[in-house]
């Protein structure tokens, strides 16, 4: 045992010594005793001295305004494809464009592609239309509902009233987001949260919002089939919800829904009693808050929506 | 608690604990490798450390010696260097001579943590600064031609706009 351990080191110490020559090459060129580093003040090598791997992960720090002023300095480092991929990837983590085979890519460099999304989302938050238009033309997203779901999905820097402002017209898209969550094992409050947080909210009960809880309630009854409860109760449900919801947090309404009248009135709609149900949504709404996060956009649909709803619970 | 001894390239020996000097995967690969008996007096050379870094990451490594193992890199997550401790922070409160050295040390013993906040720093003195000044701080001459230097400023000129 004790010869192996001996001839392993060995063998270590060489390896140590040989394989990584960049590593070697460094420890060389920092050399403070010659004469002329002496008399300097001791300064950072250059990163270009830095084995490439290593000087690439210091560059993965920077975001694209600092890497192109890197640029200036060190152009083949901070130009290097697998850093702007990393930039690409980290705001815009799906996009059709990484799937394209690497013949049809190549002509592009990943800077021009990371400049491209970032002029689109600029348009995009101005005006979906067109920031949509520029994203097609520009082959980045294919104009097809599952390949603008997953890109709409993944990111975050994309207005999302720009989105929803896109999206009404694009129901299908908003079918494929929704069956792009998973809501298994999620209580119905929490999971409408989770979808609303993807999904902004729309100001009115239009079309939009009864498709868009429509899919949601398909999906929420396909995630959870023990859940015992049909898609249209889950769709009452999320009215249901949205209404307390409005109710408990808007500041004009002055005499607040009680725990037993949501009761009341939710079995009145769905024409079910599992009061014990209703009572730990009304409970998880009272203690949680609003189901749509930021909760402005669903406020305004006070004034429309009550009547309407009302006439839910007739 | 077991102890290894590491030998600095200037051939000085640091008594370690195994757990400690585990943080380094090159090490603790060796280690496991190898097998370990609680007799084995072996000494374990680092010819491309010398003893002022080697002391360095033992401090490092000995503070650190509780972590939780760090994650995993996910490219989809964004990048941060603003969350360095404070601890860290005044670990590398050194010149760039050893921040450097320190770098090549934890690549060359595989140690992600120190790795990573010692890249982090450097990445900061990067940050936010123009190319000029990017060149003081680094002591870089500027090899690049007048016309070159254009050609190099209008590909980067986005980042102008910004």
């Amino acid at each position: 045992m004790g010869q192996t351990w001996g001839r392993s080191l060995t063998l270590l110490s060489e390896e140590m010594v040989h394989p990584d020559n960049a590593a070697l090459e460094i420890s060389n060129f920092y050399r403070p005793d010659e004469d002329e580093e002496l008399e300097d003040e001791p300064n950072f090598p250059d990163l270009s001295h830095l084995p490439p791997e290593v000087a690439l992960k210091v560059l993965s720090h920077l975001n694209a305004t600092d890497l192109c002023l890197a640029a200036c300095v060190w152009q083949q480092l901070a130009t290097d494809e697998i850093l702007w991929q990393g930039l690409c990837k980290e705001q815009w983590p799906e996009a059709s464009i990484y799937h394209k085979a690497n013949g049809s890519r190549s002509a592009v460099s990943m800077r021009k592609v990371f400049l491209l999304f970032d002029e689109g989302t600029l348009t995009f938050n101005s005006d979906p239309e067109k920031g949509m238009q520029y994203f097609f033309k520009n082959g980045l997203v294919r104009n097809q509902a599952f390949e603008i779901a997953k890109f709409f999905h993944s990111t975050s820097k994309l207005s999302k009233s720009q989105m929803r402002a896109y999206l009404q017209n694009r129901t299908d898209v908003v079918d494929e987001m929704i069956a792009l969550q998973n809501y298994a094992n999620e209580f119905l409050p929490n999971a409408l949260r989770k979808c609303f947080a993807k999904l902004e909210a729309p100001n009115d009960r239009g079309q939009y919002l009864q498709e868009m809880l429509t899919a949601f309630s398909r999906r929420f009854c396909q995630c959870n089939p023990n859940f015992g409860h049909s898609t249209d109760s889950v769709y009452v449900m999320c009215f249901s919800l949205i209404l307390l919801s409005v109710d408990l947090c808007s500041p004009h309404v002055k005499n607040k829904m009680s725990k037993r009248e949501f009761i009341r009135n939710t079995r009145n709609a769905i024409q079910l009693s599992h009061d014990d149900l209703y009572g730990e949504m009304y409970d998880n709404v009272f203690l949680r808050g609003h189901v749509s996060e930021d909760g402005k956009s669903l406020l305004k649909l006070q004034h429309q929506f009550v009547p309407g709803f009302l006439a839910l619970f007739l | 608690m077991p102890t290894i001894k590491l030998q600095s390239s200037d051939g000085e020996v640091f008594p370690v604990d195994v757990e400690i000097a585990k943080q380094s995967v090159t090490i603790k690969t060796m280690l496991d490798d190898l097998g370990m008996e609680d007799e084995e007096e072996e000494i374990v050379p680092l010819p491309n450390v010398n003893a002022a870094i080697l002391k360095k990451v033992i401090q490092w490594a000995t503070y650190h010696k509780d972590d939780p193992p760090a994650p995993e890199d996910d490219e989809n997550k964004e990048k941060r260097t603003d969350d360095i401790t404070s601890w860290d922070a005044d670990f590398l409160k050194v010149d760039q001579g050893t921040l450097f050295e320190l770098i090549l040390a934890s690549n060359y013993l595989d140690i992600k943590g120190l790795l990573d906040v010692t890249c982090k720093t450097v990445a900061n003195m990067i940050k936010g600064k123009t190319p000029e000044e990017i060149r003081k701080t680094f002591n870089i001459k500027n090899d690049f031609t007048p016309s070159e230097e254009e050609q190099v400023r209008k590909e980067n000129e986005w980042c102008e706009e910004k």
